[in-house]
């Protein structure tokens, strides 16, 4: 008994020290000379384009509003780029304007109007609440401060609560608290890209209010049910009921600017078949196009546009270089000239290549 | 339908190197295991084919006095009709008495052929024509059935100098495959069955991966290979990665996406298979398959790979009913608890016998999640008469998997189904266990040895039909750790999820002997599970799954698994000096003295009590590496002591565990693990350690970490299983079995004088 007592202490210990010392977020882009200074730059610029002086980070290519996955982006990219006071910015305008809510998670949209933030929906959006959790985590691995670490096992206390769901497929996460469930709990509604598999995987060290791992394995699961012939590019939203899966009839069924995340989820998540996942997305329907990945009906194939920007022509590249290692285009580096979610996304994604696919970058960087 | 870059040709298919790499011709007279073929390339005067057995030389070795051996072969419907030649390519003893030693060859029950077995350095070769239409498309029963006799030697031990080994370089179906040479198209997959084997028996696969190719296609080569391999049940794979199709006899698997191959030169175009972007080839002449499965994208690739794998598991066994029969028990005849099964159910002839020692073979098959600690027993009864005038030290012994288990002392009446022999279930593995019978039947002649004077006199009449073996209930709860083959392949704590094959970079030995062992586990377990390969830059081990590295490149668990082994003292097993007292050590049967004889009579007691007495046995024995051996290691996290409970009533707990296979170096394991398959010995693996010594073919195993235990089907509440299981966790160690008994006992009888007193009486 004393033996058992000593191990699970022991474990405790290390586990906790272990945590600590894990690689913080951007570590691999830090510690090389030349994508340290481009991070630093391209940061500089984000934050001159996109986070006001009060911490609200603006979408602008959507009416300018904030919202929590803007938010939550923001923090994330502000302890990858080691500033501590962007990221209290930030923070903290999430959860004075945000968390609004009766519980710990955040209302998902706030406009920016004279008199001040409006939050014109109170929902949330489970995604900006993993990516704020996931910040918060971040943030205590890199300065130490433990209030970061309990607000964020707050906020994943609700998200457990509220937001896990069980099906016939294992637990899944709802894409907000209201409005995503009928016929009393048979048919859910769910986004893939809700799934930021680094996040689960970081969060599944540090907070046992939910099984993350599970979680993060039904979300591959949901996302090779969703790929079918004849793309097999995985909608933006699906339906689920019982064991059957099908593209929503509640949005277009849509590859698009969801889903377009979901390879560089993968490609960033540590775990290996996640990452040969990222690698087969570069084989799909759309991503030889060298102006960029389309916005395709899943059941037709029809294409509706063209994802031009840098970002997502980014995720493009990266997931073509995990399988076959062909180099980055230095063009994807240029930074300054996208919206607010192509420029997110194209940090996220030379982050990505910093930590993960260091090989795909020219030797120089 | 997308329209895809890729430039279909059109033309009937495939790349050009393919084409050619299938119409070459098997290497006659190469060098098989053990045995020096040379003469034979002076013996095929005329260009034919062979279509070889599916067995390796040490699968096709017929040992002892008497030895029976059956084999399925499968004939392809085009073929079938062709083969009309058996050839024999054989080299027995130089202690066998030509005079008195045969070997018969039946085909589906009719008699082909006899040859009188001259032995000597050099192997012969015979062949023998076959009647129209005793080859049939399907599975055929091949029985070969060898009769030795010593020159000189009339003593026990000399039986076991007595062999007959079958080249399978050169044994098999012979004939004219046509003038056409050239590869053709094949629509029925159920020619993946009559894959011909390499010159060592083995069933080559190489997994085409043209250079950039992307590793996750390797999982889906391997995924593809693992299907095969169940289909034709090839438990002896012998995988290479290479960028090029192969020549000879065996098999090319290429898997991607139409961009992909069609880069590295393949294109895909009419396709008779029903599966879309699948292409199935056939070399007439070396008998080669060419499989390629191409689809739009990987997704898609995923999609074509489960169509095929669900297509092969619809198809039929076809063939003779004996063919039919000697397949479908290949890997050991389902045991149903609570049943008697008549040993001629499970193969084994009935005969009469003239010689010293009679050595009788055959497998079953146990559920997965058979408890290997259960106290129970099989009944073994045997249905012997003597009909020579036996002498008194005549005995049966039992042996599964290479250990003895049981024995029993044969009268002068020989032995009836009345003295039934138990033998430990403790001694059987989950899933596929060998067995064997040794009757020694020994006269006063046989001190005299005139050999000529001694044949023709049958000594034992044995009759299958009515002999049996009956498995008492079987406590249904997986233990782990545990190597042997049903656990080898550790499955993800995700359902559904592939399992991580870890293995050093730029180390393709053990990569192919990775692959390898995924694949045999497969055929063996008759389960595909998917596999997820993960190449390490540095060490390798820190992720449950399976890991092969040589001992310098593991870490994490995986390298301490192997640091066990090093320290004796880790063996949880050892029992010491009590173990000596209750007779758990292993006696010197020479041993004198009546202290001596008090121990074996305790041992035997145990062992017929059906107590098994396992690794204690070992206790003095290394597992120290050395060249070419293969150490085969499972380890797992610990499970709490709430999660114990919760598994131990059934309820699922997962738990990450790391199977470890190492040697010295990568060739070591690569040559290590091919010895192990090619051998037979994956099915002797057991503990939650095994060292496999490839310099005299032997398996030690033991246990250095507390077992856990997961019931699985049965109940453990109820009262049937309870006994069973609660009575196999305790007798896991017998002595602590033993213990617990005691301590029960004084246990219930002091609560017993307690209510007694408190009664007042």
């Amino acid at each position: 008994m004393l033996k058992t007592v000593i191990s699970a202490l022991l474990a405790i210990v290390l586990a906790s020290s272990s945590a600590v010392s894990d690689p913080v977020f951007g570590h691999g882009a830090r510690e090389k000379d030349a994508l340290s200074l481009w991070l630093r730059s391209a940061w500089r610029d984000y934050k001159s384009r996109f986070v006001t002086d009060a911490g609200a980070v603006i979408d602008d290519a959507n009416k300018g509003i904030s919202h929590s996955e803007s938010q939550g982006y923001g923090m994330v990219l502000a302890v990858a780029a080691d500033d501590l006071d962007a990221f209290q910015l930030i923070r903290d305008y999430s959860f004075e304007t945000l968390q609004v809510r009766n519980d710990s998670l955040f209302a998902w949209k706030v406009e920016h109007t004279d008199q001040g933030p409006n939050i014109t929906d109170i929902n949330n959006a489970t995604d900006g609440d993993l990516l704020i959790a996931w910040a918060l985590l971040e943030a205590y691995k890199r300065w130490d401060n433990p209030d970061n670490l309990a607000s964020a096992r707050k906020i994943l206390q609700d998200v457990a609560t509220l937001l896990v769901h069980e099906t016939s497929l294992g637990p899944v996460l709802l894409p907000g608290a209201m409005g995503f469930v009928e016929d009393e709990g048979k048919t859910l509604t769910v986004n893939p890209s809700y799934w930021v598999f680094p996040a689960l995987e970081s969060i599944a060290q540090f907070d046992r209010s939910a099984n993350w791992a599970e979680i993060a394995v039904v979300g591959e699961e949901i996302l090779d049910l969703s790929q079918r012939a004849p793309t097999y590019l995985p909608p933006d939203w699906v339906d689920i009921s019982g064991f059957k899966l099908v593209p929503s009839d509640k949005f277009p069924p849509e590859f698009g600017y969801n889903a377009i995340r979901i390879p560089l989820y993968l490609a960033f998540s540590s775990n290996a078949f996640r990452e040969k996942k990222a690698a087969d997305f570069s084989t799909l329907h759309g991503f030889s196009n060298p102006g960029g990945p389309a916005v395709t009906q899943v059941v037709t194939g029809a294409i509706q546009s063209t994802m031009s920007e840098i970002g997502f022509r980014s995720i493009v590249a990266l997931s073509r270089c995990i399988d076959t290692s062909e180099p980055f285009p230095t063009s994807l580096l240029q930074f300054g000239s996208d919206s607010y979610y192509s420029s997110t996304l194209q940090i996220f994604t030379v982050l990505a290549l910093a930590e993960r696919n260091p090989k795909c970058l020219s030797p120089e960087w | 339908m997308i329209k895809n870059s890729i430039v279909s040709t059109g033309s009937m298919c495939l790349k050009s190197a393919l084409l050619a790499a299938a119409v070459l011709t098997v290497p006659f007279g190469a060098n098989a295991q053990q045995l020096d073929l040379s003469v034979l390339e002076t013996k095929t005067e005329e260009r034919r084919t062979i279509r070889r057995l599916t067995a390796t030389a040490d699968q096709m070795r017929l040992e002892g006095e008497f030895s029976e051996l059956r084999l399925a072969l499968y004939a392809p419907r085009d073929e079938a009709l062709l083969y009309r030649k058996l050839q024999v390519d054989y080299l027995t003893a130089v202690s066998a008495a030509p005079e008195y030693s045969n070997l018969s060859v039946t085909i589906n029950g009719q008699f082909v052929g006899d040859i009188e077995l001259t032995s000597g350095e050099q192997a012969s070769l015979r062949s023998f024509d076959l009647p129209p239409g005793l080859i049939v498309e399907g599975f055929n029963e091949v029985r070969f059935v060898a009769r030795h006799k010593h020159r000189v030697d009339c003593t026990i031990p000399a039986t076991y100098e007595l062999w007959t080994v079958l080249n399978p370089a050169n044994t098999g179906l012979v004939f004219d495959p046509g003038a056409d040479t050239a590869p053709k198209l094949v629509s029925g997959l159920e020619v993946l069955r009559a894959i011909p084997n390499d010159v060592t028996g083995s069933t080559n696969f190489r997994l085409v991966q043209p250079a950039n190719m992307s590793m996750s296609n390797l999982d889906r080569s391997l995924a593809v290979a693992q299907a095969v391999a169940v289909f034709g049940k090839y438990q002896n794979p012998n995988i290479e990665i290479r960028t090029e199709p192969g020549t000879n006899a065996g098999m090319d698997i290429i898997v991607g996406t139409r961009a992909e191959l069609s880069k590295a030169g393949y294109a895909v175009g009419r396709t008779r298979s029903g599966i879309q972007g699948l292409v199935l080839m056939r070399s007439p002449e070396t008998g080669r398959l060419s499989l390629l499965i191409a689809a739009d994208s990987r997704p898609a690739l995923d999609h074509s790979i489960a169509q095929f794998q669900e297509a092969l598991s619809k198809l039929p066994i076809t063939g003779t009913q004996r063919g039919i029969k000697v397949f479908t028990t290949k890997f050991g005849y389902e045991i149903t608890p609570g049943t008697a099964v008549s040993l001629a159910e499970l193969g084994v002839s009935s005969q009469r016998f003239d010689g010293r020692l009679m050595q009788r073979d055959f497998s079953i098959r146990l559920p997965e999640d058979y408890f290997v600690g259960d106290y129970g027993k099989a009944t073994l009864s045997l249905d012997i008469e003597a009909l020579a005038n036996l002498s008194n030290a005549n005995r049966l012994q039992v042996f599964a998997n290479g250990a003895a288990l049981a024995s029993a002392e044969l009268t002068r009446e020989g032995i009836t189904s009345r003295s039934p022999v138990n033998i430990p279930l403790g001694g059987f593995s989950p899933g596929f266990n060998e067995l064997r019978i040794e009757v020694s039947s020994l006269t006063s002649e046989d001190e005299v040895c005139d050999v000529s004077s001694l044949n023709g006199v049958d000594r034992l009449a044995f009759e299958t039909s009515t002999s049996t073996i009956e498995f008492d209930s079987l406590a249904r709860m997986r233990v782990t750790p545990s190597v042997s083959p049903g656990n080898l392949l550790p499955q993800s704590t995700a359902d559904n999820r592939p399992t991580y094959i870890q293995v050093p970079s730029n180390d393709r030995n053990s990569l192919e002997a990775a692959a390898q062992l995924a694949v045999a586990a497969s055929a063996i377990n008759q389960i595909v599970q998917p596999v997820s390969l993960v190449m390490g830059a540095g060490d390798v081990g820190s992720q449950p799954g399976l890991i092969v590295a040589p001992v310098n490149r593991l870490s994490g668990l995986a390298k301490q698994a192997y640091t066990d082994t090093l320290q004796d003292t880790r063996r949880s097993a050892s029992r010491g000096h009590v173990a000596n007292f209750v007779g758990l050590e292993t006696l010197d049967a020479n041993e004198p003295g009546l202290w001596a004889d008090l121990r074996r009579y305790a041992n035997s007691a145990w062992r017929n009590m059906g107590f098994k007495l396992g690794s204690e046995f070992q206790t003095q024995k290394s597992f120290k590496l050395e060249k070419n051996d293969v150490l085969i290691s499972q380890r797992t996290t610990d499970l709490t002591p709430q999660e114990s409970w919760v598994a131990f009533f059934g309820a699922p707990v997962k738990q990450d565990v790391w199977t470890v296979v190492t040697g010295l170096t990568g060739d070591d394991v690569k040559s290590g693990v091919d010895t192990l398959l090619r051998e037979g010995r994956l099915a002797w693996l057991g503990g939650d350690t095994s060292l496999y010594k490839t310099s005299d073919n032997t398996v030690l195993s033991d246990r250095f970490s507390e077992a856990n235990y997961f019931a699985s089907l049965a109940n453990p509440s109820e009262l049937r299983n309870s006994r069973l299981v609660v009575a196999g966790v305790i007798s896991h160690n017998m002595l602590d079995f033993v213990v617990f008994m005691v301590l029960f006992g004084v246990v219930l009888a002091f609560s017993y004088y307690v209510a007694l007193r408190k009664s007042g009486r």
